[in-house]
């Protein structure tokens, strides 16, 4: 059975399939049913949804080309302690999937991972893609990590990537830590804007990366993730990405088999070193969701972490916008505004209209004198989709219609914002202290 | 007052007492950045450090590089990135330390006219308003031409003069680059800068022959970037031959209305005089209009300029129209149906030209279409 398998792969997809190897059945030929999979060196689960295959742990099989790319970081729980690396091969058959690392520049440790498949289009109607996805466990906080991926095919052979480093978030303990975050988001098509400030994103190494949203134009076709990833790969293989679902995104299973992110990928929270950040998704499937799961989420996670020293919320749509195009959002306003305004949270990030603008402190529709007494919406849309007119009205500080990307130096005690244009130049910047 | 609130920070850094100070230090340091006061930071900072030879001093390092760049002293800050990176070779500080000492290095080049010339340009784009960057930046380029930093202050110069609104000024700055620069990414960020903003200025044909260059490259990522270039050129230049056509097609039709009007009222006085008493279409249309206007003012600031636009030409329309029905039933006791098929035919022509105009001013025309392809917003 298992030879005669795989002969018939050997004329099909598998080429490198040998006597003996141990896929016995076209490793693409996998139901999308989704399905979960226990991370032993974890302690926790992980699943996969409809429209993806169950995941599979790593296999000692390599496909025609399995060549690592689009090396990304993820965090799929406490970023102190723990890393998610994920990446696609050349190949769609590859199943080795393993992560070479340790601290500082050895690769003393290694860690199987898991792969699967998804497929992409309306209605599965698309190609067969597959992720390649490894969970890096019980790291020490605070602390820089080489690691490289790829893995061992079967006669002995191996393929890596270049190694990268990471470095873990500051323990809670580390009241002294600053970290540095950058934020973008509505890259869409706008490629060449994307690259220039992923390299100038890049010279500052930022400890993370979050996007608001709409990394392509259609979440669903799988051309524009590759061209995304792929460009981005000098950044998100250093810094780990969080992303908030944008409309563009269409709730798409690449979408959500691309990322890694906590819980179930649409509504949750992660302590990073001085701040907590509340990720939402403002498009979600049931619309309904947005004044019932996604508010209670909000409020309940907040009240979790009233005491983080910065609070921050991210997802797509503009609360508070001037812009032409789709200005502010008043259902999300009236949902979630009273839960912003009851957890006094400090920083809303947005995309949506594709400008730059940075509200004045707002409490309810009121503008407020400082900082402390309102919560500061920032609209950073401009990682390279096609401009908006920018606007101004009672709630804005300062609007541009520019390409840009947002750097937040967080400490216990200081808020830094600098918003930045493509070419490099400062368009804003706001500090606030507690 | 500036120095001596940063001499007082300084002081009480220097004179702070072991374990339990360094923090407190630390915050007033960062309380003085908050405030805008970066130098006096960097100096309380650099005191701390000075002051607190450990680990917990590392920070402090860190964040008085930090400042240093952002106050234009690329020497004192990699001076400090290379300090972390040697005393704290520990701290998870030490990575960004590292990225940034060598980006330093590279832009502060090889010879003291260079380091100039980047610490200015650190200093041009730190916050400066685009006109007085442009001066600066010009400034640059002419005192350092060959400096590393110079490039940077050209490809700045194109972005800031395509958004000043002068592409000529734009496209003369990319190709300074790109002849600077040829076979290197920065050469095609510059052909694209420059073909970007001859299309934005609606150069279609200069923009296309630049694509076409980026397009022969052979390379999947320019090649990327020039057909999206080449896509949204497409479409902007169909779209601007459509709004001329609509803009043709409302003149003739008001220049029309308005000879046909005169004629019938036999001189432009007597025309004047029909003007000034508004048509009873004018009289159902201007409350439907006024109230259509004020709802669509309480929501997008987009749909509003368009429905306020289509409105307001429609009413003038009318007024124009009514007045030359008016005028030719006055005159021949009824309109001939020939009369009244050219005048419907041609007042829905100018309304859809209109419409055209108004989708087309702010691309509400893309939201249409995006909302046609993904549906309404939730």
């Amino acid at each position: 059975m298992t030879r005669l398998s795989c002969a018939a792969l050997t004329l099909g997809l598998l080429s490198a399939c040998v006597d003996g190897s141990p896929p016995p059945r076209d490793p693409n030929a996998e139901p999308t049913n989704g399905g979960t999979i226990t991370l032993a060196n974890c302690g926790y689960d992980v699943s996969t949804r409809v429209g993806a295959s169950a995941p599979v742990m790593s296999t000692a099989f390599f496909g025609a080309d399995p060549r690592p790319e689009q090396v990304r970081l993820g965090i799929p729980a406490d970023p102190a302690t723990t890393m998610a690396v994920a990446w696609r091969t050349a190949d769609e058959t590859t199943l080795a999937t393993t992560v070479q690392f340790g601290k500082g520049t050895s690769l003393d440790q290694s860690q199987d991972g898991f792969t699967f498949i998804y497929v992409g289009g309306f209605n599965g109607s698309g190609e067969t893609i597959r992720m390649h996805e490894t969970h890096l466990c019980g790291l020490d906080p605070g602390t820089e990590y080489s690691y490289r991926v790829g893995g061992v095919g079967p006669g002995g052979e191996e393929s890596w990537s270049p190694t990268y480093t990471f470095h873990t978030a500051p323990a809670a303990s580390d009241t002294s830590a600053e970290v540095l975050v950058a934020v973008l988001g509505d890259s869409r098509d706008g490629y060449d804007v994307w690259q220039k400030l992923v390299d100038l994103i890049g010279q500052q190494s930022p400890d993370l990366i979050l996007f608001s949203g709409d990394a392509v134009t259609i979440g669903a076709v799988q051309v524009e993730w590759e061209t995304f990833f792929s460009e981005a790969e000098p950044l998100f293989a250093r810094a780990p990405v969080v992303s908030a679902h944008g409309n563009h995104d269409v709730n798409a299973i690449n979408y959500y088999s691309q990322f890694v992110m906590p819980g179930n990928e649409e509504d949750f929270g992660i302590d990073y070193g001085p701040f907590h950040l509340t990720v939402l998704n403002d498009t979600p499937f049931d619309p309904g969701d947005i004044s019932g799961a996604a508010r209670d989420f909000l409020d309940s996670d907040l009240t979790a972490h009233d005491s983080a020293p910065w609070k921050l919320l991210m997802h797509h749509r503009p609360i508070w916008s001037a812009s032409t195009r789709h200005g502010s959002d008043t259902e999300l306003l009236d949902t979630w505004g009273p839960v912003i305004d009851a957890h006094k949270v400090d920083l809303v990030l947005n995309g949506h209209d594709h400008d730059y603008e940075r509200s004045k402190p707002m409490r309810g529709s009121t503008p407020q004198a400082t900082a402390a007494d309102g919560t500061v919406y920032i609209v950073s849309g401009g990682a390279g989709a096609s401009l908006y007119g920018n606007g101004s009205d009672f709630w804005t500080e300062k609007s541009e219609k520019t390409h840009s990307a947002l750097l937040l130096h967080i400490s216990r005690t200081m808020l830094q914002m600098q918003a930045i244009r493509d070419d490099g130049s400062e368009l804003d910047s706001m500090a606030t202290s507690k | 007052m500036l120095a001596l609130a940063a001499a007082v920070v300084a002081a009480q850094v220097a004179a702070a007492p072991a374990p339990a100070e360094p923090d407190a230090a630390f915050e007033q340091a960062l309380q003085l950045v908050a405030a805008g006061k970066r130098a006096e930071a960097a100096d309380a900072l650099e005191a701390l450090a000075s002051s607190r030879p450990d680990a917990a001093a590392a920070a402090a390092v860190a964040k008085a590089a930090e400042l240093r760049e952002a106050l234009g002293q690329p020497h004192r800050a990699l001076a400090l990135y290379r300090r972390l990176i040697a005393r704290y070779p520990d701290s998870r500080l030490v990575r960004r330390a590292r990225v940034r000492a060598r980006v330093l290095q590279r832009g502060l080049g090889g010879s003291p006219g260079d380091a100039a010339a980047y610490a200015d340009y650190q200093r041009i784009i730190g916050g400066v308003p685009r006109l007085e960057q442009v001066r600066r930046a010009r400034a640059l380029v002419a005192a350092h031409p060959d400096a590393p930093a110079a490039d940077d202050a050209r490809m700045l110069l194109g972005s800031a003069s395509r958004d000043l609104g002068w592409p000529d000024e734009a496209v003369r700055w990319y190709r300074e680059v790109a002849r600077r620069n040829p076979g290197t990414p920065r050469y095609y960020l510059a052909r694209k800068g420059e073909a970007d903003a001859l299309a934005a200025y609606g150069r279609f044909d200069a923009a296309r022959a630049v694509y076409r260059e980026l397009a022969a490259t052979g390379d999947r990522r320019y090649r990327l970037w020039a057909e999206k270039g080449v896509e949204e050129l497409d479409r902007a230049q169909r779209r601007s031959r459509l709004a001329q056509l609509a803009w043709v097609v409302v003149a003739l039709v008001a220049l029309g209305l308005l000879v046909s009007a005169r004629r019938q009222a036999g001189s432009w006085r007597g025309l004047a005089r029909r003007l000034a008493r508004p048509p009873v279409e004018v009289w159902y249309l201007a409350p439907v209009a006024l109230v259509v206007v004020l709802a669509s003012a309480t929501s997008n600031g987009m749909i509003a300029r368009a429905v306020r636009f289509v409105l307001i030409g429609a009413l003038a329309l009318t007024w124009l129209s009514g007045a030359t029905l008016e005028a030719a039933r006055r005159r021949a006791g009824r309109v001939s149906w020939k009369r009244a098929a050219v005048h419907a035919a041609g007042a829905a022509a100018a309304v859809v030209a209109l419409c055209y105009l108004a989708m087309m001013h702010d691309r509400l025309l893309d939201m249409v279409v995006e909302t046609w392809r993904h549906g309404p917003e939730p």
